[in-house]
C-alpha cells in the first residue's frame, strides 16, 4: 500500500475536525474523498501533508511513518498536495514556477520536464514568460498541478480542484487527469463536486462531521441513492 | 544572440570601458575626491547589494546590517593593528567573522514569524555588539576608535585614490558578480517564494528557515566585505560603523534604487552618497532633504528608481516585439 492511513485524529486548538479517520490508496489508484463543505476533507489531506498534523493516528507512506513531520520534509518523500487556493508564486513567470517542482535538478532535465507539462497543458505555451499572478484561475490551476507533477510525485494530492472554475475548464482537467492516470500518477482528491469525482476516480470515501461513512466502489457509490442525497446532496 | 541581449551587452561593456577610464577623466578634470566619493559609493553599494538579498530577495526586513558591515570592519582593523596577521588573512578574516555572527544571529532570528518581531530581533542583536565594541575599550579601544591602520602601499589612500579604485572596483566587481549568480540560481528562485509566501513554498519541499538561514549568513560575509573595504580606504574606524543608523541607510538606499532590481540599492547608494556630498556641503538639512526625496520617490515611484527605468526598458521591449 503506498498510502495508509489509520485513525487519525485532528484539532483545531479544541476543536476536533477528524475523528477514527482511515483510508488506503495504491499504486496507480485515483481516489476520492467527497463530502459536504466543512465535512473534514481538507482537515485530512492537511493531516497527510504535515499542515495540521493529526494528534492521534499513523499515517504511513511507503511504509513508513510520516505523521508528525514537517510538510516540507512529506514533499521531500514524493507527496505533492495541490490547495485549493492555487498556491501559485505570483511574482515569478510561468516557467519559474514550474523549474520550482524540480529546482534541484540540471537546467536540461527540467528544460525536458517543462516540455512535457506543457504537452499536458498546451494552454500554459504561450504563457510561460507571463506573471503567474497575471494568468486566470483555470491556468492558475494548471500552473499548480504542473509544479507538482515537475518533482516527480508518487502520491499527488488535489484539493477541491474545480472550485471556482468554468465547467469547460473542469471538462479540460477532467482529461488531463485521465492521461496522469495513464501515466500511472496515484492521485487522492477531495471534491464537493461529486459527479466529476465520480468520474475519474477509482474508489470513493465519503466523509461527514469528520468521520468515513462509505468506503468502496465508485460505481456501488453512484447507485446509493441515499447516501448520495444524504451525505452528498446529489 | 537577440536584441535585448546584443543591447545588454553594448550596455555593459560601455559601463566597463567608463569605470575602467574613469579615474583617467577625474584626474584631467576636478580633484581626487569624486575619486573618493565614487569608492565610498561601491562599498555602499557592495553592503547595500548584499543586503538586498536578504530584504529585496527574501522579503526579510533585517535592522541590524550594519553588525556585519561593522563586524567585518572591526574583525580585519584588529588583526591588522594588535597582531602581526597578514594583509590578505586580515581581509578573509572579516567577512568570516561577519558571516560567523550572521551564523548565529540568523539562527535565532528565522525562526521568527512576522516582520515586526525578525526586524526587533535583528535590531536589537546589532544594539549588542554596537554596545560590546563601545564599551569594550581594552579591545576596541571603545568610542576612541582605531587610528592609523596599516595599509599596503600598492593601495594606500595617503597620495592618491587611483590604485584603491581600482582595487575596489575589482573586488565590488567579483562580488556583484557572485551576488548575481546566486540570485539567478534555483536558490535565488526559492528567495523570491519566500518573500512571497513561505508556506506556499513549503509545498514543494523547501526548507523555509534554512534557506533563509543560508541567505542570511551570505549576505552578512559580502557586508563583512564591504566593511574591510571601508578599513583600507579610511585607515581609521570607529564604533559609528555599527549604529543603527548604517542599518537603516541600506533599507533607503534599497527603497530609493528599487528592491527587485539587481542594480536597484547601487543607484540607491549613488544617489544616496551623492546627495549627501551635495547638500552637506551647501546646508545642513541634510536629513530634511533625504526625507523629502523618500516622499518623492515612496509616493510616485514605489518600485524605486532603478525599478522605474526597469519598467519602461521592458514596456520599450515589449513594444519592439509586438
Amino acid at each position: 500500500m503506498l498510502l495508509e492511513v489509520s485513525n487519525i485524529n485532528t484539532f483545531y486548538d479544541v476543536f476536533q475536525a477528524v475523528f477514527n479517520v482511515s483510508l488506503t490508496v495504491d499504486t496507480g489508484e485515483v481516489v476520492c474523498l467527497l463530502g459536504r463543505n466543512g465535512a473534514g476533507k481538507t482537515t485530512t489531506l492537511s493531516s497527510i501533508m504535515g499542515l495540521n498534523s493529526p494528534r492521534s493516528g499513523s499515517i504511513k507512506f511507503k511504509e513508513r511513518e510520516i505523521a508528525g513531520n514537517k510538510p516540507f520534509q512529506i514533499a521531500r518523500t514524493g507527496i505533492r498536495m495541490v490547495p485549493e487556493n492555487r498556491l501559485i508564486f505570483s511574482d515569478l513567470t510561468v516557467r519559474e514556477n514550474l523549474e520550482l517542482g524540480c529546482r534541484n535538478k540540471s537546467g536540461k532535465y527540467r528544460s525536458e520536464k517543462i516540455d512535457k507539462i506543457l504537452d499536458l497543458f498546451p494552454r500554459l505555451e504561450g504563457l510561460q514568460y507571463r506573471a503567474a499572478g497575471d494568468l486566470s484561475g483555470g491556468e492558475q490551476q494548471m500552473v499548480t498541478i504542473g509544479r507538482s507533477l515537475m518533482g516527480d510525485p508518487e502520491l499527488l494530492l488535489l484539493d477541491e480542484l474545480s472550485v471556482g472554475l468554468a465547467p469547460i475548464v473542469i471538462e479540460l482537467f477532467k482529461r488531463q487527469i485521465g492521461r496522469l492516470r495513464e501515466e500511472k500518477i496515484t492521485i487522492l482528491l477531495t471534491e464537493q463536486n461529486v459527479l466529476f469525482a465520480l468520474d475519474i476516480s477509482d474508489r470513493a470515501y465519503v466523509i461527514d462531521k469528520g468521520t468515513i461513512v462509505y468506503e468502496g466502489n465508485v460505481e456501488q457509490l453512484r447507485e446509493n441513492k441515499r447516501l448520495m442525497s444524504e451525505f452528498l446532496g446529489v | 544572440m537577440d536584441a535585448t541581449g546584443k543591447s545588454k551587452w553594448i550596455v555593459g561593456l560601455a559601463a566597463a570601458v567608463l569605470l575602467i577610464a574613469f579615474p583617467l577623466i577625474i584626474e584631467r578634470l576636478t580633484s581626487q575626491y569624486y575619486l573618493y566619493l565614487t569608492v565610498k559609493i561601491m562599498i555602499w553599494a557592495l553592503f547595500a547589494t548584499s543586503f538586498n538579498l536578504v530584504l529585496g530577495y527574501g522579503g526579510m526586513m533585517s535592522f541590524g546590517h550594519a553588525a556585519f558591515y561593522g563586524a567585518g570592519a572591526y574583525c580585519c582593523a584588529l588583526l591588522l593593528v594588535k597582531t602581526a596577521c597578514p594583509v590578505w588573512a586580515a581581509a578573509l578574516a572579516g567577512p568570516a567573522f561577519a558571516a560567523a555572527i550572521g551564523l548565529v544571529i540568523g539562527y535565532f532570528s528565522v525562526k521568527i514569524k512576522g516582520v515586526f518581531y525578525f526586524a526587533t530581533l535583528t535590531l536589537a542583536f546589532s544594539q549588542l555588539f554596537y554596545i560590546l565594541v563601545f564599551k569594550w575599550r581594552s579591545l576596541t579601544l571603545g568610542d576612541d576608535g582605531i587610528q592609523g591602520i596599516p595599509v599596503p602601499e600598492c593601495i594606500s589612500t595617503l597620495e592618491s585614490y587611483t590604485n584603491y579604485y581600482y582595487f575596489a572596483l575589482v573586488v565590488t566587481a567579483i562580488c556583484f558578480y557572485i551576488l548575481r549568480r546566486i540570485v539567478q540560481s534555483p536558490f535565488g528562485l526559492i528567495l523570491n517564494t519566500l518573500r512571497e509566501n513561505a508556506e506556499r513554498s513549503t509545498f514543494i519541499g523547501v526548507n523555509a528557515q534554512k534557506h533563509r538561514l543560508i541567505a542570511f549568513v551570505i549576505s552578512a560575509f559580502f557586508s563583512g566585505i564591504a566593511g574591510v573595504l571601508l578599513v583600507f580606504l579610511e585607515t581609521s574606524l570607529s564604533p559609528d560603523v555599527l549604529k543603527w543608523s548604517n542599518s537603516g541607510e541600506v533599507i533607503l538606499m534599497g527603497l530609493l534604487g528599487g528592491m527587485h532590481v539587481f542594480l536597484g540599492p547601487t543607484l540607491g547608494a549613488a544617489i544616496m552618497v551623492l546627495l549627501n556630498s551635495f547638500v552637506t556641503s551647501y546646508s545642513e538639512y541634510w536629513g530634511l532633504c533625504l526625507g523629502l526625496t523618500l516622499v518623492l520617490i515612496v509616493l510616485f515611484f514605489p518600485q524605486g528608481v532603478g525599478g522605474l527605468v526597469h519598467e519602461r526598458l521592458e514596456a520599450r521591449a515589449k513594444r519592439k516585439t509586438a
